[in-house]
């Protein structure tokens, strides 16, 4: 177990020397931490929730709405379109 | 609530999702299938103590973590899609849906990424036989990942397990077992991964080939043309195997789409399979124009891979349309009709239960029950609306096959060719090699094409067609996110690329024992 640890322990600090030398390493890392700022941050954090997403009040609410788009489509959707 | 539905939201829905896929799709393959790579030189370097062959780990290790760390997260945005483009069909089919998707997230996400750190930055820092363990953990990792979302591909494509009910208008999980190991699933993920195999096998053959025509890193290339070529003739031969298996799943589940991807418009005993074919542009279901200009036929091929017979009766697109009573095909038209009943039966169940009238709620959920496998041809406008676009279908089925079975050669060839050592010589073999790559990737994506594009009008086969799934937001809404994330991907798209090329061009790190002092080994 000693073993173990004391290699994750190498293995984490051959990590840091491993970014602190190498350029792509580094470069990879930016290319990783914009997406992460990217996708969590602005498009799952602030665009999705305040812009994107449907509003439903409750489950429930959610659930009336799609039981009322099942109900309503057939009578009014015509698709002629190339599937 | 919008009165009537804005038709290009449809389509723009359906682009962005496609192009959202397609660029996700272009790293799932070689992270998936350049771990087992690395997996097998690093088992040959703790094997044989060959310092060259973990030269060949590292060197491939190094491209991969380029492929991973660009491709991670690509997957987020089709997520979101779901939430914002098709909220319809997220809330029908989320209870099924949701399981494998939070499945991959908490067994193999946390599998992948737990090794990967060891994977990448354990050389010479801890056991090998633990390193190697970690590298096989990251391969069985990636592969998971593509499991849950393969199974949940699967149930689109053939919806089993499930209840829909219609007090809360969504589909009800009643069997998780039936659904992960149904043999559309099982299959799926075998042909999938299978393809993200050959893709991986010509990336590194590609790599490598293109080393030996510049006279560079000969002893890496070759090394890596062994594996590859040997795990790329492997995977061809077993993705031939599994593609069986998937023509069999579709003839039973997916009629429509087997008759697109073959271009066969009347239904026939003993069909054969066209191995090559020039359809009849003018052609359309249920004229008398021939359906091709030109054919090479197998025949009675088709009715063995569809049914197991020689003499089966497999339907065309007329049959599936019109209907055929010798062979006991409904017609669409009749399945509308039912599905229209169906549909009248849920709104008269709502009314009643709105109104408190339990004797008409029950007698309108019997009626639903009764024709609730033909629910979604009630929204479906004309017969031959049950068809996908053939041609679209036909021609990618036909690119997907060719150059599955022309990889199978070349990778035969490459791995005789290296035995013998004489690969060098065959310039004309390398430049295959090169070309290989993107073709293995076209190909790939003809198989999603054929998976995805096939199985409209439908999301879930038979039952929700695509047009009632969306969301109800306008179309400007789709149009925007479409070119934010057209521009996003396609920087990381260019980011791999660039990079990718750099690494090569740049080649394996030489000073094998840099990292093992604790130094870079780019």
């Amino acid at each position: 177990m000693k073993v173990f640890l004391n290699g994750i322990v190498q293995v984490v600090k051959n990590t840091i020397v491993f970014f602190r030398n190498s350029k792509l390493a580094k470069v990879l890392l930016i290319i990783v931490l914009i997406k992460i700022l990217i996708f969590y941050g602005f498009l799952k954090g602030f665009l999705y929730p305040r812009y994107l997403k449907p509003k439903w009040d409750s489950k429930e609410h959610r659930s009336n709405e799609v039981m009322k788009d099942l109900l309503k489509k057939p009578k009014t959707y015509t698709y002629d379109g190339i599937y | 609530m919008m009165e009537s539905i804005d038709m290009s939201l449809v389509d723009w829905s359906r682009l962005q999702f496609a192009m959202t896929a397609i660029i996700h799709w272009l790293f799932i393959p070689i992270t998936v299938g350049t771990s087992y790579i690395i997996a097998i030189a690093q088992t040959l370097h703790v094997k044989t103590g060959d310092e060259h062959w973990e030269k060949v780990a590292k060197f491939w290790s190094k491209l991969f973590g380029i492929n991973f760390a660009i491709g991670v997260g690509t997957g987020i945005v089709l997520g979101l899609e779901f939430g914002t483009n098709w909220s319809n069909y997220s809330w029908i089919s989320g209870d099924i849906f949701g399981a494998p998707l939070a499945a991959e997230g908490i067994m193999a996400f946390f599998l992948e990424s737990t090794f990967i750190a060891v994977m990448f930055f354990g050389w010479g820092k801890v056991n090998k036989k633990f390193h190697l363990f970690s590298t096989y953990m990251v391969a069985f990792g990636a592969s998971l990942s593509a499991l849950w979302i393969l199974v949940a591909n699967a149930w689109m494509n053939n919806p089993i397990g499930m209840v829909f009910n219609p007090d809360t208008a969504r589909h009800e999980m009643l069997d998780f077992w039936s659904i992960v190991l149904s043999p559309n699933a099982v299959n799926k993920f075998l042909h999938t991964i299978g393809s993200c195999f050959i893709v991986s096998a010509f990336f590194v053959i590609a790599v490598s080939g293109w080393y030996l025509l510049k006279k560079r890193n000969i002893l890496l290339a070759k090394r890596s043309i062994i594996i590859a070529s040997v795990f790329g003739l492997l995977s061809s031969l077993f993705v031939v195997l599994t593609g069986d298996g998937s023509a069999y799943n579709v003839a039973q589940q997916q009629p429509a789409k087997l008759a697109a991807m073959e271009g066969l418009y009347d239904g026939t005993e003993g069909a054969g399979l066209v191995a090559f074919g020039i359809l009849n542009p003018g052609k359309k279901v249920g004229d008398d124009i021939d359906d091709f200009i030109i054919k090479i036929e197998i025949p009675k091929m088709l009715s063995l891979l569809g049914y197991r017979s020689l003499d089966a009766f497999v339907p065309g697109a007329n049959d599936l349309v019109y209907g055929n009573e010798e062979y006991n095909i409904m017609s669409a038209s009749e399945k509308m009709e039912k599905g229209r009943v169906a549909l009248d039966a849920l709104a008269a169940y709502k009314e009643a239960q709105a109104q408190g009238d339990v004797e008409q709620m029950q007698q309108s959920l019997s009626e639903f029950e009764e024709n609730s496998y033909y629910m979604g041809y009630g929204y479906l406008h004309k017969p031959e609306s049950i068809l996908p676009n053939i041609p679209f279908i036909f021609y990618s089925f036909h690119v997907m096959v060719i150059l599955g079975f022309a990889f199978i050669g070349i990778a035969a060839l490459m791995l005789y060719l290296t035995v013998k050592n004489k690969l060098e010589k065959h310039k004309w073999l390398l430049w295959i090699g090169i070309w290989s790559f993107p073709l293995a990737v076209i190909a790939s994506m003809a198989g999603w094409i054929v998976a995805e594009v096939g199985r409209q009008p439908w999301t879930i086969q038979g039952f929700l067609p695509t047009m009632v799934s969306t969301s109800n937001i306008s179309s400007t809404a789709v149009i925007l996110t479409f070119w934010m994330f057209l521009i996003l991907l396609m920087t990381l798209v260019v980011a791999e690329v660039r990079i990718m090329y750099l690494a090569i061009r740049k080649g394996p790190d030489n000073k094998v024992d840099k990292i093992k002092k604790g130094g870079s080994n780019d």
